[in-house]
């Protein structure tokens, strides 16, 4: 961590186009990097044009297409209302995406706020958020959602809520280790002389040079809420049938994989390639922007 | 040494004392109200009423909490509103499934990430090392439920080599109850069919939980053998002559376990919540398919006992993580 905030002012020096170029060169030059982004880009588009390319509405029963296997009419086969597995996978994605930019946008604001108020201010307030990070963190993140949610009652609204709840201490974390070293710097005390109010030096000075890594975090944590979200579905908790969720599309497929083993199949492996590739363009990402930082898997 | 337990069984009782208070404040604020779902769609006001009251949810939410926690204190967590028991009665029936199918996940995980490791590490950019890396990859991107799905179409539906439910053949007559878990207890008992179906029935699930896991300490173990291989130690014992596998197994490896030991106790807490989903699709009767029932039905004194539970299973398990490490390298002294 230390080593990746002594190589913040080297970074500083590059204008902010100069360094996106870098990045992108280096990201070229790996196989597993660009493969990482095609699927991440592939995923995005399916999701982005969905309600064209689904050939099937995703949510009307028909009991006379029921359990078709894969065929050319139905790639990914009918599930046991007849709908078409492939329309309500690709309304999936959507969902998927949906659902893991929501929770990160909420556990990255509010972890950056709490994080920047620890680190900019120290003190009481500073051991306050810290301790109550510390809870969360002492605390199986799986288990802790599943908790919340349950307290609220199933449904995804209320899963994303949960989620995001467990999920924002680790931005907390980090966005005070990058405050506090930021804190230190000559051109943040030179704003201060010249009497620029905090916000201002926070927002301005402060947390665009500490985004990188917070960066690098995030596109790593997609996969990971994507999985939760599907988990949380999954037992029945997120959402709810017939919304074509992928971990709710597995939790009714479940019932059928003997006899007809596409139904569950198929949503498990868009789960699965989605993840995948954004694992591997986070690893690719996390080489280029902060080598220091410890991979998902290495 | 004997401080540093003190200060964490303190620290676990604030973390028991935050989480409770969390989720009793969520579960009490929101507008779903279990006490009229368990009562039924025909019951009377006053029927309601009286199940409030017996609940105890009639009154002012900081004395339920107080009333709540001190009960725990007494060895009461509650009655569960789903099935009428009282919620220690229910985990003490659950938990000793849910320990058992961990215990084995966790010794698969250490059986086979730990030899995976060093292969790779000693096999730095071979064939193996990058097939653990894709291996390792997987493991991280697969939905544990999803695998566990797919084991149960090949190796029961299509191959029929292991059972793919509950924890014994229906034929085999469960063991007496000594500690809850069928492997101890038919091994106490002499019950051999029972041992043979207890083990033939954990091995899916157990494989399940464990690969995710595997994963992450194959590659744990890799990278630390990797650090250990470039010492100046390492260097010496060659140059005097000590063959590979000596080198590899006695020097490289016992270091490079430490940094592993701590992973193990983070992967516990992986583990308990792969439970949850695991239990689920090989209806394995254990803690994790209990509170999934709870939380549908927003059993709220069941899903807070099997929360707290949780919370100090895993406190405790980072506990020992901290101590071992510090057993096993001197140079450590926690504080």
């Amino acid at each position: 961590m230390s080593l990746a905030q002594e190589a913040v002012p080297k970074k500083e020096m590059l204008t902010r186009s100069k360094q996106a170029k870098r990045v992108l060169r280096q990201l070229r030059k790996s196989p597993l990097a660009v493969g990482g982004i095609s699927i991440v880009a592939c995923v995005f588009l399916v999701a982005l044009v969905g309600p064209l390319i689904a050939p099937y509405n995703p949510i009307k029963v028909d009991f006379s297409t029921q359990f078709l296997g894969p065929s050319a009419a139905h790639w990914f086969g009918t599930d046991e209302s007849g709908r078409d597995i492939l329309s309500r996978a690709i309304y999936g994605t959507r969902i998927s995406i949906e659902t893991a930019a929501v929770i990160l946008s909420i556990a990255v604001s509010v972890g950056i706020i709490m994080g920047s108020i620890a680190g900019w201010s120290s003190g009481w307030l500073d051991n306050l958020v810290m301790r109550i990070t510390d809870m969360f963190l002492a605390f199986p993140a799986l288990i802790l959602a599943l908790a919340f949610a349950a307290s609220l009652g199933p449904g995804l609204t209320n899963a994303m809520l949960a989620i995001s709840t467990v999920w924002w201490p680790w931005y907390a974390r980090m966005a005070r280790a990058q405050v506090l070293s930021l804190k230190q710097q000559l051109y943040v005390e030179a704003a201060r002389s010249i009497g620029a109010r905090d916000l201002r030096i926070i927002v301005r000075h402060v947390l665009p040079n500490a985004l990188s890594p917070i960066v690098v975090m995030m596109t790593m944590d997609i996969g990971f809420t994507i999985l939760t979200a599907a988990a949380l579905s999954f037992l029945g908790l997120g959402a709810q049938p017939p919304t074509p969720e992928l971990g709710a599309m597995i939790s009714t497929g479940r019932l059928y994989i003997l006899d007809y083993w596409w139904v569950p199949t198929f949503p498990g492996l868009v789960i699965f390639v989605m993840v995948l590739g954004t694992n591997l363009f986070g690893d690719a990402l996390r080489d280029v922007l902060d080598p220091q930082q410890r991979s998902v898997v290495r | 040494m004997g401080r540093v337990i003190a200060q964490r069984l303190i620290w676990l009782v604030f973390v028991l004392v935050g989480i409770s208070i969390m989720t009793f404040v969520i579960s009490h604020v929101v507008p779903a109200d279990p006490i009229r779902a368990a009562a039924g769609f025909n019951a009377r006001p006053e029927q309601i009423e009286n199940l409030r009251r017996r609940y105890g949810m009639d009154k002012p939410l900081p004395q339920q909490y107080l009333i709540y926690m001190s009960n725990i204190l007494h060895g009461d967590m509650g009655t569960s509103i789903r099935t009428r028991r009282p919620v220690l009665e229910d985990i003490r029936q659950y938990f000793p499934a849910t320990a058992e199918l961990t215990m084995v996940a966790l010794a698969i995980m250490l059986a086979v990430g730990i030899p995976f490791g060093i292969i790779s590490a000693t096999k730095k950019d071979k064939m193996v090392d990058h097939m653990s890396r894709i291996i390792a990859l997987a493991g991280v991107s697969m939905p544990l439920f999803w695998l566990g799905l797919l084991l149960q179409l090949a190796i029961y539906g299509k191959l029929g080599w292991l059972p793919a439910q509950g924890r014994l053949d229906m034929m085999v007559t469960p063991p007496d109850r000594i500690t809850g878990m069928y492997i101890i207890d038919s091994i106490l008992e002499r019950n051999w069919d029972a041992l043979g179906s207890s083990l033939q029935h954990i091995i899916l699930p157990a494989v399940t939980l464990a690969f995710g896991s595997l994963a992450v300490i194959t590659r744990m173990v890799r990278s630390s053998m990797l650090d250990a291989m470039g010492q100046d130690y390492i260097r010496t014992s060659r140059a005097k002559g000590l063959s590979e596998r000596r080198v590899i197994l006695r020097h490289a490896l016992k270091n490079a376990l430490i940094p592993t030991v701590t992973l193990v106790g983070l992967q516990v807490g992986y583990l308990l919540g792969g439970d949850f989903l695991v239990e689920i699709i090989f209806s394995w009767p254990g803690i994790g398919y209990y509170a999934v029932q709870s939380m549908t039905t927003i059993d709220i004194p069941a899903i807070m006992g099997v929360t707290l539970l949780i919370a100090s299973i895993y406190v405790l398990a980072n506990l020992v993580t901290d101590l071992t490490y510090s057993f096993l390298d001197p140079r450590i002294r926690l504080e």
